[in-house]
């Protein structure tokens, strides 16, 4: 029961600071992806199940709060999670470096996932000025904050989840 | 066999709700459009949490901007006092000439008027991505509010209405890489399509390059496509570049509405389809 509202309270955060409270914290007009960040922090931390279930929830809200195309970050933010969790069996992911690495990756190879999907349907045409302009910026960003973010979600696992 | 079943549960739940995602993306990616009451349920379960969400960033916002970021603030006040003044001279010359105008378009017996119903909505989410530029209001179908509505500021267009739930409404602003509005140098009356780059600026497609454009320029709407009245004011023009080949010039405009900073905007009560006499 603890974990499952540890889990809703951790969804219900990150969806409405992803789509209000971060706009403070863009640089350039770049926020960072901190649904992306919880999901693959969920992966890594929980069941192997927990991660595709939890990640594609997350990612459908996220899609409810953009105009883009339904099921873009449904679908990045369910392999993430699925992903993490397959890589929290072969990693050591109480090391930082790990976790930077891991959301460096998932970052990048989520700005490729979408750029490609984007393409498919004619809605990004601009590929170099997109990977330089967006995917990276917000790549860098997120490998940023995720050592302050890791920690927080922890402490607040350690002191409420079980 | 239960055994098995359980090793594979995770990656049978990665394909089915991959597939889910997958047919979404299908969908909407060929029709073009999203609607359906899943959708406005979830923005309308939000939207409380969001008014109150922008409340509190926006008041620790204005202890930055009222007290901390006041360094400076003395020679800036005095240079923004003078051009308040400039401005003041401009907006009378102004005024009198929309006086002139309006006299002489009832003299030309224009069943037209230029004014029309307004709604003021407040801003209560942005776009939860990096990749579409879109923002939330809280302004519904309730208060009147349609699809393609135009949204405007005091000082500029921001974009049209994308979606509409009961209380809430969705805005694609004129910087979406999906978005493109009908507009005119107000100079020298070329015609363009104005674009948006996914960035904090937009492209004008389609400028003859026979046309002369300079750097500083404005840009309006030209009422073309019957979703933006003709005349409200886009941006200016802040880069040119014309090819040796090609029949069109590429021109950069920046909006005139600063829409990263925007808190309230205005919705313009015409009805869209007015043009194409579909209701």
């Amino acid at each position: 029961m603890k974990n499952f509202l540890f889990f809703l309270l951790l969804i219900f955060f990150s969806i409405f600071f992803q789509s209000s409270a971060l706009n403070i914290l863009a640089i350039g007009h770049i926020k960072p992806d901190l649904v992306l960040i919880v999901a693959c922090y969920i992966g890594l931390h929980w069941e192997e199940e927990t991660g595709p279930c939890l990640g594609f929830i997350l990612g459908l809200l996220q899609d409810v709060f953009s105009t883009g195309i339904l099921g873009l970050n449904s679908f990045s933010k369910t392999l993430s999670g699925y992903l993490c969790g397959k890589a929290s069996k072969r990693l050591n992911i109480k090391n930082i470096i790990i976790q930077v690495i891991i959301i460096f990756i998932f970052s990048i190879v989520e700005g490729i996932l979408f750029l490609s999907i984007l393409n498919i349907f004619h809605l990004q045409k601009k590929v170099h000025e997109t990977f330089f302009q967006l995917i990276l910026p917000q790549t860098i960003y997120n490998f940023l904050i995720t050592p302050f973010l890791f920690r927080i979600i922890d402490f607040f696992h350690k002191k409420w989840a079980v | 066999m239960n055994l098995q079943l359980n090793r594979h549960r995770p990656q049978a739940l990665l394909i089915f709700f991959l597939l889910i995602s997958l047919i979404f993306i299908v969908i909407q990616g060929s029709e073009g459009k999203r609607s359906n009451h899943l959708i406005h349920s979830i923005i309308a379960a939000f939207s409380p949490i969001h008014k109150l969400t922008i409340n509190i960033v926006r008041g620790t916002g204005y202890i930055w901007s009222d007290y901390i970021a006041l360094v400076g603030v003395r020679e800036k006040n005095k240079e923004l006092k003078r051009k308040i003044e400039y401005l003041k001279k401009l907006n009378n010359q102004y005024l009198e000439i929309v006086q002139a105008n309006k006299r002489l378009v009832k003299l030309l017996s224009l069943q037209k008027t230029i004014d029309e119903p307004t709604i003021c909505s407040e801003i209560i989410g942005k776009d939860s991505t990096n990749w579409f530029k879109s923002i939330l209001l809280d302004k519904g179908s309730m208060d009147g509010v349609r699809v393609n509505m135009p949204v405007v500021t005091y000082n500029g267009i921001v974009g049209k209405i994308h979606e509409v739930t009961n209380h809430t409404s969705k805005v694609l602003l004129i910087t979406d890489v999906n978005s493109s509005i009908a507009i005119l140098i107000q100079r020298n009356r070329a015609e363009g399509i104005l674009v948006g780059s996914g960035q904090d600026y937009c492209t004008i497609k389609y400028l003859r390059k026979d046309v002369e454009v300079k750097k500083g320029e404005r840009v309006i709407t030209s009422g073309m496509g019957g979703f933006f009245p003709k005349g409200l004011l886009v941006g200016t023009i802040n880069k040119i570049k014309k090819n040796n080949y090609g029949l069109f010039q590429y021109a950069e405009v920046v909006p005139e509405a600063q829409i990263s900073k925007l808190e309230e905007v205005f919705i313009i009560k015409r009805n869209p389809y007015a043009v194409f006499n579909l209701n």
